[in-house]
């Protein structure tokens, strides 16, 4: 359980401190208070200037919400509160129209331009041949 | 480096326990949670212990050991002595006047 709340969190904070936490806390009784302070945990770090993966906007939204939204789920399972599992669904429905959302493209206008020095890491497109040579003669598969 | 508690928001109490805990000697974070629990009967849970530890990590108030067995011992530094210091005198102020107030003196 511990191994999976841990893993919410950003990459660089669990090379800091995870292995840690495993030690020390490992073989402790993970109840839902536990957990639910773990999972503030992951969104904190998440949300936090010093932890925060450099992954895309949208992709990071999409986590915050996911874990919001299982923190909401268990407070709500674990308080019964209707209010926090309603919670649940709409950050659960955010995270999954911010994943969804398409990115806007940032290179607009580009056209690739052979001359210039910073555009040698892309591949220029092939020109187009109106009369392909064939891959397979006609007939070469014929027995 | 700022070097106040008052911006942590909600874990600008869990700080001052865990720097409180950290003024005698060094601990890992287990013994933190403990000493903390025995102390002010806190528990502090793994999340809000290792957030905690991370603030003041970046804030340059406490410092990590070399590990030992994967069990890293944290120690305060003197600007966050200095800075504990100074809460607990504020806090000490505040009680006195308070108690005295409460009893009527």
């Amino acid at each position: 359980m511990i191994r999976f709340l841990l893993a919410l969190y950003p990459r660089e904070w669990r090379r800091r401190y995870a292995a840690e936490v495993l030690t020390h806390f490992g073989c402790e009784r993970i109840g839902p208070r536990e957990a639910i302070d773990l999972l503030n945990g992951a969104l904190d770090a998440h949300l936090h200037p010093q932890w925060r993966h450099r992954g895309r906007r949208r992709h990071r939204l999409a986590a915050a919400l996911a874990l919001l939204a299982a923190a909401a789920l268990l407070a709500g399972v674990a308080g019964h509160a209707p209010a926090l599992l309603a919670l649940a669904l709409a950050a659960a429905l955010l995270g999954a129209i911010a994943l969804a959302s398409r990115r806007r493209q940032r290179s607009r206008g580009w056209r690739w331009d052979p001359d210039d020095p910073a555009a040698g890491a892309r591949v220029p497109r092939k020109p187009y041949d109106p009369d392909p040579e064939p891959l397979l003669a006609v007939g070469q598969l014929r027995r | 480096m700022g070097g106040g508690l008052t911006d942590l928001g909600r874990f600008e109490e869990p700080s001052l326990l865990v720097l409180t805990s950290l003024a005698d000697q060094p601990r890992h974070g287990y013994a933190i949670a403990k000493d903390v629990e025995a102390l002010a009967g806190v528990r502090l849970g793994p999340g809000t212990l290792y957030a905690t530890l991370s603030r003041l990590e970046a804030r340059g108030l406490i410092e990590g050991l070399p590990a030992e067995d994967r069990r890293r011992p944290y120690r305060i530094t003197g600007s966050g002595r200095a800075l504990l210091r100074g809460r607990l005198e504020r806090l000490e102020s505040i009680a006195r006047t308070g108690l005295a107030r409460v009893s009527g003196t």
